[in-house]
């Protein structure tokens, strides 16, 4: 064997880790290697050096603290748990008593029919989007003229009926819900 | 084992008993398992993130894992194998941390020498120890972690390859290689080999 063969099995050697016929290898080489056997002691040296380094020592009270760590987080985890405890309890509790109010008392009336003859022109400008008054479920709207050309081809689809005198029916309108009033009018147009 | 173990009982008992009582619920055990461990971890940590005081912080975190996590542990590792992984990783983190916090403030253009290294201590006027510490510091992390566990934890190569997650073959490696970077760094010191080598008997003379 070799200097660089016995270098990469120096650490090896040190710690007992190589097989009979390696380690006697290495032994026959040492015996008459000066440079390797040096470097043998300096490896040697450093880990007796590391292995007696002073110990590092914790600060009084580190067990009480762990332990105080632990008992804190688990309190914080069983109020948080009493929490989300009572949290489904109660959104539980709030479905079923929706859910029967629907069934009972049926879904809010849907079946308002009102007639307006025409859109004002600011509301036409916006007719992709949503009109005030529809954010206003008690805004009453009754019939008005359509200016002339005021009404977008394209926010009057099949299903809207147009009358023959430049009035858009709207059959569904003014719901507490003000989503379901857009979406319905947005099909609609 | 009953949870009825009495204090006299859990000392005697294995680390992988005490983990059962550990997992049954017994905060006593747990308690024990930090006696047990709190020392070793401390001159593991301490020497790889080389600051005591953010080395009992991580061992906290480590046994705060360590509870939360008891159900995760399997008898098929050595408890100490699954405790110095977890401290392993905390410490890890850790160095990452400061490893971006250092880039951040442009410090990484700051380059530490192995002269600032002996510089600092004062040479081995300070004793031997100081020396060799900052010389370890000074390793790559994986030379280091590896070498601590070697060296000074003094595992066999087969749990630090389980520790590290890294074969065997990889670890000798590691461990042959810092402790050839140790010998380069502190090889301008002949004093400090000198008195390194003392008594030990089968070394021949240095110089």
């Amino acid at each position: 064997m070799n200097c660089r063969g016995v270098s990469r099995r120096l650490s090896a050697f040190i710690d007992n880790d190589l097989s009979p016929g390696i380690r006697q290898a290495v032994e026959e080489h040492l015996e008459h290697c000066h440079s390797c056997k040096r470097r043998l002691g300096e490896y040697e040296a450093i880990v007796t050096a590391a292995r007696d380094l002073p110990s590092l020592t914790l600060t009084d009270g580190f067990v009480e603290r762990v332990v105080k760590a632990i008992n804190s987080q688990q309190e914080t985890k069983e109020v948080l748990g009493a929490f989300r405890y009572r949290f489904t309890i109660a959104g539980a509790a709030f479905m079923v008593t929706s859910a029967a109010v629907f069934f009972l008392v049926g879904p809010p009336s849907t079946n308002v029919t009102s007639t307006y003859s025409g859109v004002q022109d600011s509301l036409m400008r916006q007719s992709q989007t949503a009109p005030d008054f529809w954010a206003h479920p008690e805004t009453k709207v009754s019939s008005f003229p359509v200016p002339e050309g005021a009404i977008p081809q394209q926010a009057v689809d099949s299903k809207s009926t147009l009358r023959n005198d430049s009035t858009l029916r709207i059959e569904e309108y003014v719901l507490p819900d003000y989503q379901k009033v857009k979406e319905t009018v947005d099909h609609k147009f | 084992m009953s949870n009825g173990t009495n204090e006299k009982g859990r000392s005697r008992i294995s680390d992988k008993e005490l983990m059962e009582l550990i997992q049954s619920g017994d905060e006593k055990s747990f308690a024990e398992l930090v006696a047990r461990y709190q020392d070793r971890l401390l001159n593991f940590v301490g020497r790889i993130v080389t600051d005591q005081e953010t080395a009992e912080e991580l061992i906290q975190e480590t046994f705060l894992r360590i509870f939360n996590q008891k159900h995760s542990y399997t008898p098929e590792y050595a408890v100490s194998t699954w405790i110095y992984t977890i401290a392993l990783n905390l410490a890890r983190s850790e160095l990452r941390k400061r490893k971006l916090r250092r880039f951040l403030s442009l410090d990484f253009l700051k380059e530490e020498s192995d002269v600032e290294i002996a510089g600092r201590t004062g040479g081995i006027g300070e004793g031997l120890a100081p020396i060799l510490q900052k010389a370890i510091d000074a390793l790559p992390e994986d030379y280091r972690t590896a070498f601590i566990l070697c060296d000074i934890q003094r595992l066999p190569y087969q749990q630090i390859a389980e520790i590290l997650r890294v074969p065997v073959g990889t670890v000798k490696s590691r461990i042959n290689r810092a402790r050839a970077m140790l010998r380069d760094k502190l090889k301008p010191y002949k004093e400090i080999y000198y008195e390194l080598s003392r008594g030990i008997p089968q070394t021949i003379s240095l110089y």
